[in-house]
């Protein structure tokens, strides 16, 4: 269930953000979102990503301290979205 | 000399300097202030560096060349600075300034609070901005500041003269997040979200190219995409210095940015316009531009 989400998440960030060539069949749970390692997205990747979740799932990141703990890693954000989706 | 470093929002002056002038305010007032910013400044401006710092813009804008013109540009540029900061003590210390905004710029101000899709509003680092952003209570609804601020930083902030709690909260833009949910969250709730959109904050590439006083100046493009995702309107605001304690409102005519994707060259005009405002306000008040760093030169730097 979760690889599942992982892969849903994978796939909406590839269609809307851009990543720069980055290959996101690399990543898995463990790898970090935002920063320098992982999948690297940056704080203007935060709006996008942050519209995308709205959108799909009806979930609203609504402070640092929230999304710093949920968007630490691929794994973090799908055990969120599983927890709070509301679609 | 690394631009970077230059652009930091450190304060020039020391702890005990601030603690100084805080001190003649509280004794005698603003005017006693003011009267020693005069020899303060004059030092200052002796310094090459000091003059460096604001050279391409007096060179750019008001013609400086010469040692002389640009000792009097600095000088009226950093004794206009001082006043504002002055001020903006003043205002923390005594509790008085006054506000100058037309009953049409409030109207425009609270029909666009009113949408409810919270507004962003743009300003530089000119004027006063740092005391009018504790003068917006009349628009009735809670504003949000992005504001880096530099641990080396000896300024206070207005409220924390007496101890008090600042009219708006502080965002932090430091980090990967960059401070994006708290704005985004507060522009659901409809309300107010002030940035600088002068200074490119983070990363490099997240910037555009505008044209601004003859030459190519980077800013920032996050907030017309943040404009285009939330709806929000976008309303370009300066607070330029009038005279003693007084703080002007300039409010330029909102943007309504629509929705062009993620491709940051889609906003470009928006964000020339904010430039383009910009450069009004520079026309009208050339000793009120406070980006001590040459944003020209780092983009020739940047692209050879």
């Amino acid at each position: 269930m979760k690889q599942e989400t992982i892969n849903e998440v994978k796939e909406l960030i590839a269609q809307n953000i851009d990543l720069g060539g980055n290959d996101l069949s690399q990543f898995g749970a463990e790898d970090a979102i935002f920063g320098d390692t992982g999948l690297c997205l940056d704080s203007l990747d935060a709006v996008e990503l942050i519209m995308l979740l709205q959108k799909k799932y009806g979930i609203l990141i609504e402070n640092m301290q929230q999304g710093r703990e949920v968007f630490k890693t691929l794994g973090t954000l799908a055990d969120y979205i599983e927890q709070n989706r509301k679609k | 000399m690394n631009t970077r470093e230059e652009n930091t929002g450190k304060s020039i002056a020391s702890r005990f300097k601030h603690q100084f002038v805080y001190a003649l305010i509280a004794l005698g007032g603003r005017g006693l202030a003011y009267l020693f910013l005069y020899p303060l400044v004059f030092c200052y401006c002796l310094y090459p560096s000091v003059r460096a710092k604001s050279r391409a813009y007096l060179t750019r804008r008001l013609g400086a060349h010469g040692p002389w013109e640009l000792f009097k540009h600095t000088f009226r540029l950093n004794l206009t600075f001082g006043r504002c900061l002055v001020d903006r003590a003043a205002l923390g210390i005594t509790g008085k300034a006054e506000f100058i905004s037309s009953p049409q710029m409030r109207q425009k101000c609270e029909e666009l609070v009113a949408q409810g899709k919270g507004v962003i509003m743009l300003t530089a680092h000119v004027g006063c901005w740092q005391s009018a952003v504790n003068c917006m209570q009349f628009l009735h609804k809670p504003m949000h500041v992005l504001y880096y601020r530099n641990p080396k930083d000896n300024d206070k902030l207005v409220a924390e003269h007496k101890g008090g709690e600042t009219p708006f909260t502080l965002i932090n833009p430091a980090g990967p997040l960059g401070g994006v949910p708290e704005m985004m969250s507060a522009l659901r709730r409809g309300e107010i979200v002030c940035a600088m959109a002068d200074r490119v904050f983070g990363n490099p590439q997240n910037a555009l190219e505008t044209s601004f006083l003859g030459g190519i100046w980077r800013v920032p493009y996050s907030f017309y995409r943040l404009a285009a995702v939330t709806q929000a309107p976008i309303v370009i605001a300066f607070f330029p210095w009038e005279g003693r304690g007084k703080l002007g409102s300039w409010v330029f005519e909102p943007i309504y940015v629509p929705d062009a994707g993620p491709q940051k060259q889609h906003y470009q005009p928006q964000a020339q316009q904010f430039m383009d405002a910009l450069t009004q306000f520079c026309i009208k008040y050339p000793y009120q531009f406070f980006n001590y760093f040459d944003g020209w030169k780092e983009y020739e730097t940047r692209n050879n």
